[in-house]
């Protein structure tokens, strides 16, 4: 399992580390909204570039996020493939097989390029994002928003208790073992439906932590009140609203444009 | 008064047959260290710090008062600037990403404004000796650092009693020793403790009281010497190593001195 | 003394919205999710073969079982927080890129459960587990195809038969295996009734 984004990235101050969530939000949602408008590679390079750009002078482990995208390879590579073979259009190369015609199709290639390229897009906006903001960091963000700090806290949450579950996991599946009923010894499709050893076990014993972990939670006053203080102190910059109102309108001026001009 | 008082406290967990707690008097005072053995040691721990009745299921007669509170009439959160809980397991008792995060959970649930935290949360880091892993995420701690952690998160609120559910049973002897020597501390400050626990090595030499509960009932509340020449023959009660051999020579050797709690007291009663 | 906390299980009433929203709820729908993730790791391979990802068959029986189970033990708002942690958890460590995807299509699977529980009125049954399954079924044909569309691009006419074959998998798979895990919760005791 991947070291979490955050971690790696905490040591190190920047502009992205210190900006505020609920900006970076905002950027994330229209770097998002540009991505869906178009699928001109060229736009697609200029993002591509720009978030390399961020991260680079961010000051985020660029290995880590090379891996993501990394990750995301074998499902460009299926996309491709499945356009190629699924659209009509410009047809290069006809492939006969048990007497059925199986075509390849540059306009297919393109547009596989093309949406993979966004999904790289996407897996790189995603991961910056939660590279550069701390979690801790955007609990307040979103109470400050109005966010109930209940749902608010619930990320951190996850990832506090992440590591004991897997762990929890592995030992119940080294435990399965010893009695004779060895998953890792399967072939994986037998392995994804024979899994209630596992999931049994790991799912009470998860209950029964939540029983435990609530219970001390609210021994500390959890939510006992409507509001609640902060140790950490997430304040807008003045720079804050104009970015956030920028982005959104240059996201919103490329939708049109690209609505208008058959070129984006 | 007592500080802490049960009054006729009889308590039965939701679907259970039969009550845990049945009739129990115990009457503390302020700054005593009171170990707690037997069965319904947790049970008795949770009625003091108000999750029984306001967050476990059950049905519950009598009254718990606390600091003049209480319990059953007003809200956990009101009872948990009074009163610090830590249970058995630490690693339930951690929920933030950084040793700090967790140590000002408490103030922020409060409401305890932003300026007091810095200085409550150095406190009680210093208290338990873990300020130089402030920064750290809890998971690359030991069992006892956790442990300790946790004992700051609740001492941050400043509370008057601090209720412990065996607190090392799920560490190793010198995790243990580390939570002990906190506990050392907190019992020089004044600080009432109450601590549920099966071994009474490391108790009974710190205890003012200790009490046994049995079936549900109160079987020996007295201080520790008392309490060992009452019960040391009752066979579910571990006994401390030098108070046990204490008992097995006492007539051969025609011993009257005081029972001994402490590997020196011990020295002391068999030298002689 | 009246007794707290007691959630009718086998009965679902309007507590199903918003369910059960106390520390409790909130912690143990994030440890039915966290179990979700570790057990989506099982079938990340076979997963990774199929079309790279793109149609997860052991990922939809997975997600399908546990906001099932989630959404059937703490109501609207805890079945909403088992969906929804899972996608952000698995961006957030980079394990899954396209997780924002399911950001939308587990929610649907939340609002199969709240449906069928309105209509069964027992939650524990098999007739609830199977209808839970089939209107997850249809939620796949209705919303998935589409957002598909909308997100990848892929010609409707091979996501048909895609969808077919990943329906045909998790339709029943979910169903007995929601069944069995909250038959198994109700005995273990984390249902009082």
């Amino acid at each position: 399992m991947a070291r979490f984004l955050y971690l790696q990235a905490q040591e190190k101050k920047s502009f992205l580390t210190q900006m505020h969530p609920i900006t970076a939000m905002v950027l994330v949602a229209a770097i998002v909204i540009v991505v869906f408008s178009t699928l001109n590679l060229y736009v697609y390079g200029a993002l591509f570039l720009l978030l390399l750009g961020a991260a680079y002078f961010g000051k985020l482990p660029m290995k880590s996020l090379l891996a993501v995208v990394l990750v995301v390879a074998p499902l460009v590579f299926f996309i491709t493939l499945i356009q190629v073979l699924a659209q009509t259009e410009d047809i290069v190369f006809t492939w006969y097989v048990l007497g059925r015609a199986i075509t390849f199709s540059r306009y297919g290639f393109i547009l596989g390029l093309q949406v993979a390229f966004r999904v790289i897009l996407l897996a790189m906006t995603m991961t910056i994002f939660f590279m550069a903001v701390h979690p801790v960091r955007m609990t307040k963000a979103l109470y400050d928003a109005g966010v109930n700090f209940k749902y608010a806290y619930a990320f951190s949450l996850a990832l506090r208790f992440l590591p004991l579950v897997l762990s929890d996991l592995a030992t119940i599946n080294n435990a399965q073992k010893s009695r004779g009923y060895d998953i890792d010894r399967q072939n994986f499709i037998i392995r994804t439906f024979r899994l209630m050893p596992l999931a049994v076990p790991l799912i009470l014993s998860g209950l029964r932590r939540a029983e435990i972990i609530a219970l001390a939670m609210d021994l500390r006053g959890f939510c006992a009140y409507d509001k609640r203080t902060f140790y950490v102190d997430v304040q807008p910059s003045r720079w804050d609203p104009i970015i956030r109102w920028g982005a959104l309108a240059l996201a919103l001026i490329f939708v049109a444009v690209a609505i208008w001009s058959p070129a984006i | 008064m007592a500080f802490i008082e049960f009054r006729d406290v009889t308590f039965r967990y939701s679907g259970a047959p039969e009550p845990v707690l049945k009739g129990v008097n115990v009457a503390i005072d302020e700054g005593e260290f009171v170990g707690v053995f037997g069965d319904a040691k947790s049970t008795f721990c949770l009625c003091i710090s108000g999750a029984i009745p306001h967050l476990i299921a059950g049905e519950m007669h009598g009254d718990v008062i606390v600091g003049g509170i209480m319990t059953r009439e007003s809200r956990v959160s009101e009872l948990a600037r009074m009163v610090g809980t830590v249970l058995q397991d630490p690693e339930n008792q951690l929920f933030n990403l950084s040793v700090e995060g967790d140590v000002v959970f408490a103030l922020e649930n409060l409401c305890v404004p932003r300026e007091e935290m810095e200085e409550r949360l150095v406190e009680a880091l210093e208290l338990v000796r873990m300020l130089p892993y402030r920064h750290h995420v809890p998971t690359e701690l030991s069992g006892g650092q956790k442990q300790r952690v946790a004992i700051a998160s609740v001492l941050v609120a400043r509370p008057k009693v601090l209720v412990l559910d065996e607190p090392v049973r799920e560490l190793d002897p010198l995790g243990g020793n580390e939570v002990f020597e906190v506990l050392t501390r907190m019992k020089e400050q004044g600080t009432t403790i109450i601590i549920a626990d099966n071994d009474p090595e490391r108790i009974a030499p710190l205890a003012t009281k200790m009490l046994l509960i049995e079936q549900g009932r109160v079987q020996c509340f007295e201080e520790p010497r008392r309490f060992y020449e009452l019960v040391h023959d009752n066979p579910r009660l571990r006994l401390p190593q030098i108070v046990d051999l204490y008992f097995r020579v006492k007539e051969p050797l025609n011993l009257h001195n005081r029972v001994p709690l402490t590997v020196e007291e011990g020295v002391e009663t068999f030298g002689r | 003394m009246k007794e707290k906390y007691t959630i009718p299980l086998t009965k679902m009433s309007v507590k199903d919205w918003p369910g059960r929203t106390d520390s409790q709820g909130l912690v143990g729908a994030l440890m039915v999710s966290l179990a979700m993730i570790g057990l989506l790791q099982f079938g990340e391979r076979l997963d990774t073969l199929l079309f790279g990802g793109l149609f997860p068959v052991s990922g939809r029986v997975i997600a399908h079982t546990m906001i099932g189970l989630g959404t059937a033990l703490y109501g609207g708002v805890g079945g909403f927080i088992v969906s929804e942690i899972n996608p952000l958890i698995a961006t957030a460590t980079g394990t899954s890129p396209i997780a924002p995807f399911w950001l939308i299509t587990n929610g649907s699977q939340v609002i199969a459960m709240l449906l069928a529980g309105r209509i069964t009125k027992d939650v524990i049954s098999w007739k609830n587990c199977i209808l839970y399954a089939a209107i997850c079924t249809v939620f796949m044909i209705v919303l998935y195809i589409p957002l598909h569309i909308f997100y990848f691009h892929m010609p409707w006419s091979k996501l048909i038969p895609m969808y077919s074959f990943q329906a045909a998998v998790a339709f029943p798979s979910a169903s007995v295996l929601v069944r069995a895990l909250l038959q198994v919760v109700k005995n273990a005791g984390f249902v009082r009734e």
